[in-house]
């Protein structure tokens, strides 16, 4: 398939995902009795709420004005703050990009090294311990985690904030939540991924021609394991941001995890939409990105030449 | 046992195997080889053969101590002067660079799919040249691939293993083998993933180094015709034990042991003694009229017209009570013909008529199919009985003491007994388990059958079962079979008339006593000669011009 099609793919899940919770949204009762009372407030103030967020008219109606608005760079109002919905998620989206993506390197750092030991010592007490662990680090809730992070990073020993953005030492405890309990699962994930390369014909082909284990490893395993763990990538990716919302609630980062669970909880339904649609776009970015990288890995995958 | 151990002190033998065991597990070890010892003296080529499961590949395996458990050895294997199991690791991988070199199976499977060509030869060619600069340890590389007989090889070092076709990767798989100079080639069934023109080819290429670079060469196939051919040696294994071994000639001349006596009796090239040059004038079951079919890779090649003919102008006739053999290498469209047959594939132009019942004319003809892994087209889970019982279900059978006297009728005309119902596939071996698919088949008692490569996942042996049943089924019930297959060797065993196809073309269609004496086309000569096992009246002159006409197995460039 040709770069192209794959983009424009990525477009029509984009469109599906916000028609879906758009519809979604409205389906589940009218956003203005849900936040104001309506016994206690004027008709006309309803009404008059109603016109200023979008709310009137049939959920058709509101959906075309919606997506007219959406190609014309408007996102709605943000119901809580009163403010372009817009700028409400974008000043947030960097503080979880960045958690993120730090989670995604640690989860890295921690899942192959782990993972490849495991493997190549497979059967063996180094590798029951890790699987052991392993089970323990996806089997804990993320706030589990994040709570005695902070209970001995904080409370105890006084090192770092248990709350807040601004420095690095703030990052420290989020990150450890999320990426150790991805790690987790991914340590899992290389590990078989490297038993599986290391039965390959290719492996003991090289092994017979006398290469050494170190060059077999890198050269021959190491590539060969590579095309699995890449597909998995944005999946455990997409689990992080969902991930996010929990630990951002629970260490006060200030991100559109927090912001999400916030604005459902208010129906603040403009900002919903556009965390929604940011997240959709991030998640079809990697994917795209991750479909480039396996067919630079994996020749017999090639992308059709576009010429 | 075997050979006398009185052979001189100054030693022409380059591997010796002394009493070898191996076994898998802890506690109580299960014994996959038991006591083998077998000796191969400097420029021998030797062979070592046996059916799936007789522990041959074990035991070469073990030679080069790659084996993919841990396993319990008894007894040594010395290698050119090397105890191999007693080894360290740094001796043992030199042992792997220098002293032995080995060959797979699956070429395919043996060279690294994510990396070029090039890039794998040049790693091996760095251990032996760590001093080498980028220009010479190319030149040396591309003079490896030449050795081989590889078509443009400098071209050839910027591609990945998928781009080139199975025959080529072979090559290239010998050429890391010999890259170190070994004296010693260990080949674990180098070609049984090949088709049968190019096995031949790839086997003269190895007769050929054996001769240049004085290899010594450890041959393992299941394939007694090759043995034949080509092997000084023999060993024949069979669970685990070797129950015979000598020298090629001898063993082939009179076999001892009543297993060996078996399996070249079942792997012998009958040549076909009838003498009907015409065809029987049975009613016609099937005719291809002028059939085209083409495949594309991609809606880009459908519009330019760049697609794979598997079908151009395909014509022949299956007629009642005969085997129609269709042969032909990989990729001659023959899969696509019997699929088209079946109707699940649409012709793109022409006719394919399924005549009426020769049976009952009123009638639609009966076809039913037979694919080639048994254990793929049956359903783990369900007992034999069961299974059968379904299909007559199926179509209308209400009452099961009918059915069950129609299924154990059936079970005994594919030449199984009733123990076999009450079984779930897995504990069938593998020619019951396709003589299962073949009843399944005939259980609606068909007027034709279809069989796509039924034997080319089962041993020799059972080869011959499967065989005489087929056989049976024509003679008795009067049933036409259109057999494909790539063995020319079935050919001559069972078939009345012989297509042969080349890149969707007939390029012979023939009875088959014409086929064998005296094919006129130059394709199918070649796909004779290269049968292995028969004996050859002049086994010069064939490589040439065989090769001049039909080069070595053309890169197959996809994608």
């Amino acid at each position: 398939m040709t770069l192209a099609l794959r983009i424009l793919r990525g477009f029509l899940s984009l469109w599906l995902i916000v028609t879906l919770v758009f519809v979604a949204l409205r389906a589940t009762g009218d956003p203005i009795t849900a936040i104001f009372d309506p016994d206690n407030t004027p008709k006309a103030a309803l009404e008059a709420y109603r016109q200023q967020w979008g709310y009137t008219g049939t959920v058709f109606d509101q959906y075309l004005v919606y997506i007219s608005n959406i190609l014309h760079g408007e996102f709605g109002f943000s119901s809580m703050s009163n403010r372009d919905a817009y700028s409400v998620v974008m000043e947030r989206l960097p503080a979880t990009l960045q958690l993120v993506g730090c989670s995604a390197l640690l989860m890295m750092a921690i899942g192959i090294p782990v993972g490849a030991v495991a493997a190549l010592n497979s059967g063996g007490r180094l590798d029951r311990f890790v699987m052991t662990f392993s089970t323990v680090g996806f089997a804990l809730p993320n706030f589990v985690l994040g709570l005695a992070l902070i209970l001995l990073f904080s409370v105890n020993l006084r090192l770092l904030p248990s709350n807040g953005i601004g420095t690095a030492a703030h990052l420290i405890m989020p990150v450890l939540t999320i990426g150790i309990s991805k790690a987790a699962i991914f340590t899992r994930f290389v590990r078989s991924a490297i038993l599986d390369a290391l039965k390959l014909t290719c492996v003991t082909s090289a092994r017979a021609r006398g290469v050494s284990e170190w060059q077999i490893f890198w050269h021959h395993v190491i590539p060969n394991a590579m095309l699995p763990l890449v597909t998995i990538t944005p999946l455990l990716v997409g689990a992080m941001v969902a991930a996010s919302a929990v630990v951002e609630t629970v260490f006060g980062w200030p991100g559109v995890g927090r912001l999400i669970v916030e604005s459902v909880a208010q129906r603040d339904l403009a900002v919903v939409q556009m965390i929604v649609m940011m997240i959709a776009l991030v998640m079809i970015v990697t994917n795209l990105l991750v479909d480039l990288a396996y067919s630079k890995l994996d020749p017999r995958t090639a992308l059709a030449p576009a010429h | 046992m075997g050979l006398s151990m009185t052979i001189d002190a100054t030693d022409d033998r380059i591997c010796r195997v002394e009493n070898l065991g191996i076994a898998i597990g802890g506690a109580t070890p299960v014994p996959l080889v038991k006591d083998v010892s077998f000796e191969i003296r400097r420029g021998d080529y030797f062979a070592l053969v046996g059916e799936s499961g007789s522990g041959k590949s074990l035991t070469c395996h073990s030679m080069m101590r790659l084996l993919p458990f841990q396993p319990k050895i008894d007894g040594r294997i010395i290698i050119d002067g090397q105890d191999v199991w007693s080894l360290n690791h740094k001796q043992l991988v030199n042992f792997r660079r220098k002293s032995v070199g080995m060959v797979f199976q699956d070429p395919l499977a043996a060279l690294n799919p994510v990396r070029t060509i090039g890039s794998q030869i040049l790693e091996t060619l760095k251990i032996y040249y760590p001093n080498a600069d980028d220009d010479e340890l190319r030149n040396r590389a591309i003079q490896a691939l030449r050795e081989v007989h590889i078509p443009e090889p400098g071209a050839r070092l910027g591609v990945y293993p998928h781009q080139l076709s199975g025959g080529l990767n072979q090559r290239v798989m010998i050429a890391l083998a010999l890259l170190g100079e070994p004296k010693f080639l260990i080949a674990d069934e180098p070609t049984t993933a090949l088709d049968m023109s190019v096995q031949a080819e790839v086997l003269d290429l190895i007769d050929e180094l054996r001769r240049k670079n004085n290899l010594t060469v450890l041959l393992v196939t299941h394939d007694l015709g090759i043995v034949r051919d080509r092997a000084t040696d023999i060993a024949v294994l069979q669970l685990g034990r070797i129950v015979e071994q000598g020298r090629t000639a001898e063993i082939v001349r009179a076999p001892k042991a009543a297993y060996s006596k078996e399996l070249f009796e079942a792997s012998s090239v009958e040549w076909p003694g009838r003498n009907e040059k015409t065809r029987k004038a049975t009613p016609v079951c099937l005719t291809f009229d002028r059939v085209n079919k083409t495949f594309f890779a991609s809606k880009r090649d459908r519009r330019n017209g760049v697609g794979i003919p598997a079908a151009k102008d395909l014509s022949f006739t299956v007629r009642q009570g005969e085997i129609v053999a269709l042969i032909g290498e990989s990729g001659s469209g023959k899969t696509t013909a019997a699929k088209m047959a079946m109707g699940l594939e649409k012709p793109d132009s022409g006719a394919i008529i399924v005549h009426s019942s020769p049976r009952d004319a009123s009638k639609k003809l009966n076809m039913q199919m037979v694919f080639q892994h048994p254990r793929d087209s049956l359903d783990p889970l369900m007992r034999v009985e069961d299974q059968l019982h379904e299909v007559l279900k199926v179509h209308g059978w209400r009452d099961r003491a009918v059915r069950q006297e129609h299924i154990l009728k059936t079970i005994a005309d594919v030449g199984l007994g009733a123990h076999v119902l009450g079984r779930r596939p897995t504990y069938l071996s593998g020619g019951e388990a396709q003589r299962v698919v073949i009843a399944r088949a005939l259980l609606l008692e068909p007027d034709m059958l279809i069989a796509d490569e039924p034997l080319s996942a089962v041993d020799v042996r059972i080869q011959k079962h499967i065989l005489e049943c087929l056989q049976r089924l024509r003679d008795r019930l009067g049933i036409a079979i259109l057999l494909i297959t790539h063995d020319l060797r079935v050919v001559f065993e069972i078939a009345d008339q012989v297509v042969v196809l080349r890149h969707g073309r007939v390029v012979e269609d023939v009875p088959v006593s014409m086929f064998a004496d005296g094919a006129r086309d130059a394709y199918t000569q070649m796909l004779i000669e290269a049968v292995p096992g028969k004996i050859r009246s002049s086994k010069q002159g064939r490589g040439a011009a065989m090769t001049a006409a039909f080069p070595g197995g053309a890169a197959m460039v996809t994608g």
